[in-house]
């Protein structure tokens, strides 16, 4: 058992150390990273805009008593910029697209490599893993990052929303105060913290779909431990940006 | 251990005492074989024989453990990606399951490995090409459909139509009529030797249907046990059966 994780590690390993060298040394598959990104933004959109919405709207609803006891209703907007923009925004976006693009990209790639048609595209010379996984690392790595930005509006949206019906703020001065207390460094956190984990999610589910074993069961073993070890993943890097953050705050 | 000594100064492809194991168990065992230019060679075993394995290690899908694997003059087993993939574009590997890209039209199907290896060539030559093969394999209709939409026979018509797209010199064929009604299969038959003539093709034939060996093949290796035991025409190995061939010919005449 130690023995096949350590084996594990390696093999992890020496796929990441791929990734770089065919990112580096082959020319880049503008097309298929197009269409990859774009096709991973329009399955991931719906799910995002719902829960992003609804977070917003819980977000805001429940610190809203714990202000106003303290009178301090009008730092709603800040709080809950602050928050959506550090953590919620990309800590949602990237469990949701660890669940729907980790599991897409493992089944994918999992169903490709048992019916042999990764075999098929090696053997014709036709280079699969820069088409099939370096195009879907980069995709998900440059797709993260907007989905984020447009997770981070409609959960701010929705908190609007709760926030005019307790106080009847406009529009105006929502977005001045909740702006007001965002700096370029939380910004700039996020997209980055929001990139890593587009990577990881690429990276894990393709690790798994590429090297899918056992016929139709390897199918479902690949997608279920893309989503379980990119999820994970994600709460890792988050971690680890918050004590890295923590240094420049 | 017996071996058959083989003219490799005219061999196209030459295996020179390969070997493979995957755990404990002995796959390959100190292979040797030879094909030569414009020859159909059948290797014959039963299921789990090691057939696959030894054509997926001439082209480089699986590295031997030991051994040499020489194809067109160069050594296959000490070759980095680049210049494997140099010689695998003189190689048409055609799969059992035939492995057509499901997300992909049949006309997609052919473009793409013309696309993958020669990204300059003009879309008007590309669909030349595809309309040429899917032609000489008599569905050019099904250009717009997807592989779910054909039969299992229609499948390895294609699957052989898209290894033959960059005119390779060298045909691998994994069990090409297994899963196939009799009357298909003998399709399959009259298209791999239909391959040869028109494209003078050198074609390794892995089967465990006598009947496939006996049409397609001008040599038959017996592996059994991990290397070629037997090794001879189909007439010969008919009127005199080694023992590990007993039973298919029994078969046959049953």
């Amino acid at each position: 058992m130690r023995n096949s994780i350590w084996v594990q590690i390696a093999d992890a390993s020496l796929f990441l150390t791929k990734i770089f060298r065919t990112l580096f040394r082959s020319p880049l598959e503008v097309k298929e990273i197009i269409n990859q990104s774009y096709q991973m933004g329009v399955k991931s959109i719906f799910l995002i805009s719902f829960t992003s919405l609804l977070a917003g709207i819980v977000f805001t609803k429940q610190s809203q008593p714990s202000l106003a006891s303290f009178g301090a209703v009008s730092w709603l907007p800040s709080l809950v910029s602050q928050a959506v923009v550090r953590s919620l925004g990309p800590l949602i976006t990237g469990l949701i697209c660890a669940g729907k693009l980790g599991s897409n990209i493992g089944a994918e790639l999992g169903s490709m490599r048992v019916t042999e048609q990764i075999d098929a595209m090696e053997v014709s010379a036709s280079r699969p893993f820069s088409y099939l996984v370096v195009s879907r690392v980069l995709a998900t790595t440059l797709v993260l990052p907007i989905l984020v930005i447009y997770s981070d509006i409609i959960s701010l949206f929705g908190s609007f929303l709760m926030v005019n019906t307790f106080t009847s703020t406009s529009v105006d001065l929502y977005i001045s105060e909740a702006s007001g207390s965002i700096t370029l460094l939380d910004v700039n956190a996020s997209m980055i913290k929001s990139a890593l984990f587009g990577f990881a999610i690429g990276c894990i589910g393709s690790y798994n779909g590429y090297n899918a074993k056992s016929g139709t069961t390897g199918v479902g073993i690949a997608a279920n431990k893309a989503v379980v070890t990119s999820m994970m993943s994600i709460f890792i890097i988050d971690l680890i940006m918050l004590q890295f953050l923590n240094f420049f705050r | 251990m017996k071996s058959i000594e083989h003219d490799t100064e005219r061999a196209v492809v030459v295996l020179d005492k390969v070997s493979k194991k995957f755990g404990d168990r002995v796959i390959l065992n100190e292979l040797s074989l030879a094909l030569y230019e414009q020859e159909n060679l059948v290797i014959l075993g039963k299921s789990g024989a090691g057939k696959s394995v030894l054509i997926k290690c001439l082209v480089g899908l699986i590295r031997p453990d030991s051994g040499r694997i020489t194809i067109l003059g160069k050594d296959t087993t000490e070759l980095d990606e680049e210049e494997l993939n140099a010689i695998r574009l003189q190689i048409g590997f055609s799969f059992q399951g035939s492995a057509l890209y499901d997300s992909m039209t049949i006309f997609e199907n052919l473009a793409f490995p013309i696309r993958r290896t020669n990204p300059t060539i003009k879309e008007s030559e590309i669909e030349n090409s595809v309309n040429e093969r899917l032609d000489e394999v008599g569905l050019l209709h099904t250009k717009d459909q997807l592989p779910s939409e054909l039969s299992g026979g229609m499948k390895k018509r294609i699957g052989i139509a898209r290894t033959l797209i960059l005119n390779p010199k060298i045909m691998l064929y994994d069990e090409p009529t297994a899963g196939l009604d009799p009357e298909t299969a003998s399709d399959i038959n009259d298209l791999i030797l239909q391959v040869q003539k028109k494209h003078q093709t050198s074609s390794i034939i892995i089967t465990h249907d006598l009947s496939c060996a006996h049409a397609t093949g001008d040599r038959i290796i017996g592996l059994f046990d991990g290397y070629n035991k037997i090794e001879g025409d189909y007439e010969t190995l008919k009127n005199n059966p080694p023992p590990e061939l007993v039973s298919f010919f029994n078969y046959v005449q049953n």
